[in-house]
């Protein structure tokens, strides 16, 4: 399958006063065309770093990273940000919110306003457009969030621990209608949790990284099916051995 | 819900009847501890436990405002002050603000800057006051640059603090979209930190009417501050006392303006 973006052997190690912390030491990695990669690894290992890097925010000391064949050297626009909290802007109404991509690109035209708008439509929150943040559940919010980085039309979408603000039972759901999503809109997305059933469950592939400084140390391949929607992946008898395996591959002591 | 709901509990009845009761309770408390006040005042100078020539009293402060406003001699102070103030406010706000944005873009400048804020914030800016009437003169510039200095840097340390922890997750997003230093402003760090500027602003309103006064003191031309001066040295206490009133209710008024502008602009913004 086509790659959508190929990480060429980077490392990055964080300067400070009081010396300096390998981050990301020679991973190698690539992202296909579609497919839903989750990373997960040790607390603490890289794992945002690693996105950050995707994202453009981040300059990695060597290596390159590659966006359909051109090096990323900043921020892209297709490349598209869901933060860990959905940061929705409290006094933007929804409708704004999902709009900011085009306010800081100078882009908003009336075909900017009439695809974030179908999008809203689409995804049940037109009821919602000129609500604020403030009036709405923790799952509608992050679903606004998703649909501001779409609104932006990117390629690919990266995913900061994008449920982690949420209670248990939302994250499930919300990370089932997130997944629906994103494969309706036949986007790439990137994820980087701490969750390894949510990992499970939405994922095509998932990258497990070593301990800080981070390189790969295994690629599962998820064998529920393509087809198979969260919720019913979490139900299958896979599921658990699958589960078992990836905790003892991200070998955590206490 | 209306009282004349049927619907209501004894209890809920009963709660909400010593409520009203609580709340006129305070109302009139309030009412009693200023009449009582007064009362004490006026009675004490009348029958003679204090020295009215002194200590005023109401009566001889309400009678002084009356020949003031009588004569015509009360309305120009009144707004002298006044205006010197909110001239004072308004350009302190947006100078503070338009400093503390300087310093939120330039990180470098912030850090050089850094202990010559701390310090002229720590000296007492009344010490300047002979310094900005040599370099400026006894006018109303003295008393601008007077209040300027009471109120500035405080609104430049406020605002800079509260738009440096703008919410970094925020500041993410807007920078992966590719948002420059100008457009992260506009979009996310001021209107972000209106409700912090507002809060300096606050502070302003009071910090101006110190400037203006202490700036009327030293120049001593008009304006209240002028009347409390000049009432002191005649030994006028009436005087002094009626400027000092007046000054009170200015500045509770000019209060309440900022509180209601508040209002407007949070509800604008949200």
């Amino acid at each position: 399958m086509q790659k959508i973006v190929n990480v060429l052997g980077i490392s990055l190690r964080y300067q400070s006063d009081d010396g300096e912390i390998p981050a990301i030491a020679d991973l190698s990695m690539d992202v296909a065309e579609g497919e839903f990669l989750s990373i997960v690894g040790p607390s603490g290992c890289g794992k945002s770093t690693l996105l950050s890097v995707l994202a453009g925010l981040l300059q990695p000391d060597a290596g390159q990273v590659l966006l359909r064949g051109d090096p990323i050297t900043g921020p892209h626009p297709a490349v598209g940000l869901m933060p860990q909290r959905d940061a929705l802007l409290p006094w933007r109404t929804v409708r704004s919110n999902v709009l900011l991509g085009q306010d800081v690109s100078h882009s908003r035209s009336r075909e900017a306003e009439a695809y974030a708008d179908a999008l809203l439509s689409a995804y049940g929150l037109s009821g919602f457009a000129q609500k604020y943040p403030s009036e709405l559940s923790g799952g509608m919010r992050q679903r606004a969030a998703l649909i501001r980085t779409l609104a932006t039309q990117p390629a690919l979408l990266l995913l900061d621990e994008p449920f982690s603000s949420l209670d248990y039972q939302t994250r499930i759901t919300v990370a089932a209608d997130i997944h629906r999503i994103i494969k309706q809109q036949q986007k790439t997305a990137v994820m980087v949790t701490h969750d390894l059933s949510e990992a499970l469950s939405v994922s095509d592939r998932i990258l497990v990284l070593s301990r800080r400084p981070a390189s790969v140390k295994r690629i599962f391949v998820s064998d529920f099916g393509p087809d198979v929607p969260p919720l019913a992946r979490r139900e299958h008898p896979a599921f658990a051995a699958a589960f078992e395996q990836l905790w003892r591959e991200l070998d955590v002591h206490v | 819900m209306s009282m004349s709901d049927t619907s209501l509990s004894p209890a809920r009845t009963r709660w909400l009847a010593a409520q009203r009761r609580r709340r006129g309770l305070i109302l009139f408390a309030k009412a009693a501890l200023l009449l009582g006040f007064l009362l004490g005042w006026e009675l004490s100078a009348r029958l003679g436990w204090i020295d009215a020539f002194i200590m005023s009293s109401p009566s001889r402060i309400a009678a002084a405002i009356w020949r003031m406003t009588c004569d015509g001699s009360l309305f120009p102070h009144l707004l002298t002050t006044c205006a010197e103030t909110a001239a004072g406010f308004v350009l302190g706000t947006l100078l503070g603000t338009l400093i503390a944005a300087l310093l939120w873009w330039s990180p470098f400048a912030a850090q050089v800057l850094e202990p010559y804020l701390v310090i002229l914030n720590a000296l007492p800016k009344v010490a300047l006051g002979p310094v900005i009437i040599v370099w400026v003169g006894a006018g109303p510039k003295a008393i601008l640059l007077m209040a300027l200095a009471i109120s500035l840097i405080v609104t430049v340390l406020e605002v800079f603090h509260s738009f440096n922890a703008t919410d970094t997750e925020m500041l993410t997003l807007l920078r992966a979209m590719g948002a420059g230093k100008l457009c992260i402003f506009r979009l996310l760090v001021l209107p972000g930190n209106l409700p912090a500027v507002i809060n300096a602003l606050k502070v302003n309103v009071g910090l101006s009417w110190v400037g203006v006064i202490m700036g009327e003191f030293l120049v001593s031309k008009a304006g209240i501050g002028y009347l409390i001066v000049y009432g002191s040295q005649v030994f006028q206490m009436d005087l002094v006392m009626a400027g000092v009133l007046l000054l009170t209710c200015a500045a509770a008024l000019m209060y309440r303006g900022i509180v209601l502008l508040e209002k407007v602009l949070i509800r604008h913004i949200r």
